[in-house]
């Protein structure tokens, strides 16, 4: 027999059959991790399939919406303010969700007019985001630090990551351990087993983790991959005008607009733009956008002359026309009672050359009047956005683009006089119920509290299929969001 | 052991009281597995710890082919060998040649508790300990050694006898007294 195979069997039957209670703690520690998986799975899917179910319900609701937009403008202005309810998820379990419909609903009636079902609907619910308290109790320390990231885009592009590093309290979770630093340590053993007990010394070089630590300078953790945010943002908004190819002239002379004009009376407008926005980190430097926003643009068509039109006792006209570069804009009723409202010193009848009606005058102060008219088209967005992290301090930086699916959902225009604003029932004609812009911008964020951001984020939107079918005309614009972002 | 089936098949459904009984069933001989591999108690302890986790993460992958307990133990060595490649990869105990000592035949009469034979192994360098632990107690021949650890089999094989001379010098140490022709007994 050789020492080899005596020692292997020394050792393998000696020690087979051995047992050692393992000390209570390391049950508990168990427990916690598993429970911390548990909770992370079930949260995930949940928010997976808010948004899921949250994206689906806006493409519905769009769909459904413009499908009705073709009537007046007062049954629109019923379905903006009802809409929202019905596009935002469900699922009462989700206090983020929850959040979002708040959000939503706080955006929608701050614009629109309030409506009886609304504000019963606001005082259920809560604005301010709640936050979830889903941390084990078992963690005494927490260190935060905030990624911030600028976002190009509007709202959805804000980003901020909340980390989290473990303290040694911590229960332990699996591939977790990342090496941060080397340092020595000096193991110190007392050997008891000589008559007179003596001391051994060992230097080693042992790598520190991220667990071991519980101080400032540890490495984040990407635990939080989940932020819901809500931004708002004044709109520039304007348009590139192209030439209509011939063909489309000749078809249909009548509904494209005059494209050999140059539309030079027509100016910017000044608008807004506000919604809510999930984000989700890929990894560090990418993540992925989506949300739900309203936004207005639109044009001003200045010095637009109004003709007054020769009426008789019993005719009525029923609308006219302005051309602008976006289509022509029907104007129901006659152009006298808008001229007769802008300048009330004009008289009512017009003269012309036939014989005198009886009561007519002949003469009349104000046959014509130039004004502006304002064009603004709501919107319901669905933006899908990527962007990439290219600072990730405290103050963040980041850029990205995409591209966003907007749904019609009002048309509405007036006339702008000295400031003051006239309400017409007019409607632009041949309006795209769907448009597709494509999204770029770069985004600040700057942590206020514990996992709640602050984003600033300048954007820029430009439109990849025409506004409407008559003309070439693809609206652009800029903004700078502001808002608020919560990281899970 | 059909009991056992049932725990096991509770457990991939992830119910808190199937764990628990898991746990209590196998922790007492995990624990000795894993003393067997670290340096002290608290990287035992780390090392159960860590090893349970991952038991239950990834009970889903145990078909009920082979035993439980030794799918159970391999996680835990699994486990040890992790923190030790993590730990060690400054470590450098290489040799690269066969390492041709005179090994002498002795008989030692004694009694060797499993714990002394723990504290024995406990006390090799890291290098050392893995590789023989890995080869006469878990049974893994020189090239899976050699790949695990990333080494060559030669250091493997040099290590392990290394290794041996060290332990049987320890146990000559120990009952040094008995100059007689004694016989390991295991106890």
């Amino acid at each position: 027999m050789t020492i080899n195979s005596d020692i292997d069997k020394l050792f393998k039957q000696g020690l087979a059959d051995h047992s050692e209670k393992a000390p209570d703690f390391i049950w508990n520690g168990i427990e916690e991790a598993l429970k911390l998986k548990r909770q992370k799975k079930r949260r995930n899917a949940m928010y997976a399939m808010a948004a899921s179910v949250a994206l689906l319900l806006s493409f519905g609701a769009g769909y459904l919406l413009t499908e009705n937009n073709t009537p007046q403008v007062a049954e629109n202005n019923a379905m903006v303010t009802t809409a929202p309810e019905n596009v935002l998820p469900k699922t009462t379990n989700n206090k983020e969700t929850k959040t979002n419909s708040s959000n939503e609903e706080a955006a929608v009636t701050a614009k629109s007019q309030p409506e009886p079902q609304n504000t019963a609907r606001d005082t259920e619910k809560e604005v301010v985001p709640v936050i979830k308290n889903n941390t084990p109790t078992k963690k005494p320390t927490k260190i935060q630090r905030k990624k911030a990231e600028g976002t190009l885009l509007p709202p959805m592009f804000a980003a901020s990551e909340s980390i989290e590093p473990e303290s040694t309290n911590s229960p332990k979770e699996l591939g977790d351990e990342h090496e941060l630093e080397k340092i020595d340590i000096i193991n110190i053993t007392i050997n008891q087993k000589t008559e007179e007990p003596s001391l051994k010394y060992e230097i080693r070089q042992v790598p520190v983790y991220e667990s071991h630590l519980a101080v400032n300078n540890v490495k984040p953790e990407p635990s939080k991959n989940w932020s819901v945010g809500l931004n708002a943002s004044p709109l520039y908004s304007y348009r590139d005008v192209y030439e209509v190819p011939q063909q489309d002239v000749m078809a249909a002379a009548s509904n494209v607009s005059s494209y050999e004009l140059n539309y030079t009376n027509e100016k910017p407008l000044v608008s807004y733009a506000a919604g809510v926005d999930v984000n989700y980190n890929i990894n560090k430097r990418w993540e992925v956008k989506s949300g739900f926003y309203m936004a207005e643009i639109g044009q001003v068509s200045e010095n637009i002359n109004l003709n007054k039109v020769a009426t008789y006792n019993d005719t009525k006209s029923t609308s006219y026309s302005i051309n602008t570069s976006s289509g022509n804009m029907v104007v129901n009723g006659s152009p006298n009672e808008l001229i007769q409202k802008l300048d009330p010193t004009s008289k009512e009848t017009v003269s012309y050359n036939g014989p005198l009606l009886p009561g007519a005058d002949r003469t009349d102060n104000a046959t014509s009047f130039k004004t502006n008219f304002v064009q603004t088209y709501e919107y319901y967005e669905v933006p899908l956005v990527v962007n990439y992290k290219l600072i990730d301090r405290k103050i963040g930086l980041k850029v990205g683009g995409g591209v966003s699916a907007n749904f019609l959902s009002k048309n509405s225009n007036y006339v702008e006089e000295e400031g003051n604003r006239y309400n017409i029932d007019a409607k632009m004609e041949n309006t795209n119920n769907t448009t597709y812009s494509g999204i770029f911008g770069i985004g600040f964020e700057y942590p206020i509290v514990k996992a709640l951001d602050f984003n600033l984020q300048p954007t820029f939107r430009y439109n990849l299929n025409p506004i409407s079918n008559a003309g070439n005309v693809y609206p652009y614009s800029f903004g700078i969001f502001t808002g608020l972002k919560y990281s899970f | 052991m059909k009991d056992l089936e049932n725990i096991v098949k509770d457990c991939k459904k992830n119910r808190p009281v199937a764990q628990r009984k898991l746990y209590e069933r196998f922790s007492g001989k995990m624990f000795a597995v894993c003393l067997q591999y670290a340096k002290d108690y608290t990287e035992a302890e780390d090392i159960l710890q860590d090893g349970f986790i991952k038991v239950f993460t990834k009970i889903s992958q145990y078909n009920f082919k082979g035993s439980f307990e030794g799918w159970v133990r391999r996680i835990m060595v699994n486990c040890a060998l992790e923190r030790y490649r993590k730990q060690n990869m400054l470590y450098s105990v290489s040799d690269i040649q066969d390492y041709e000592g005179h090994l002498v035949y002795d008989d030692v009469m004694g009694e060797i508790s499993s714990k002394e034979l723990l504290t024995l192994i406990q006390d090799l360098s890291p290098q050392y300990k893995m590789v023989f632990n890995l080869y006469a107690i878990e049974g893994y021949p020189h090239q899976e050694i050699a790949e695990m650890l990333g080494i060559s089999v030669g250091t493997s094989k040099s290590n392990l006898s290394r290794a041996r001379v060290i332990l049987q010098d320890k146990i000559k140490s120990l009952y040094a007294e008995k100059k007689k022709e004694v016989k390991l007994v295991v106890k």
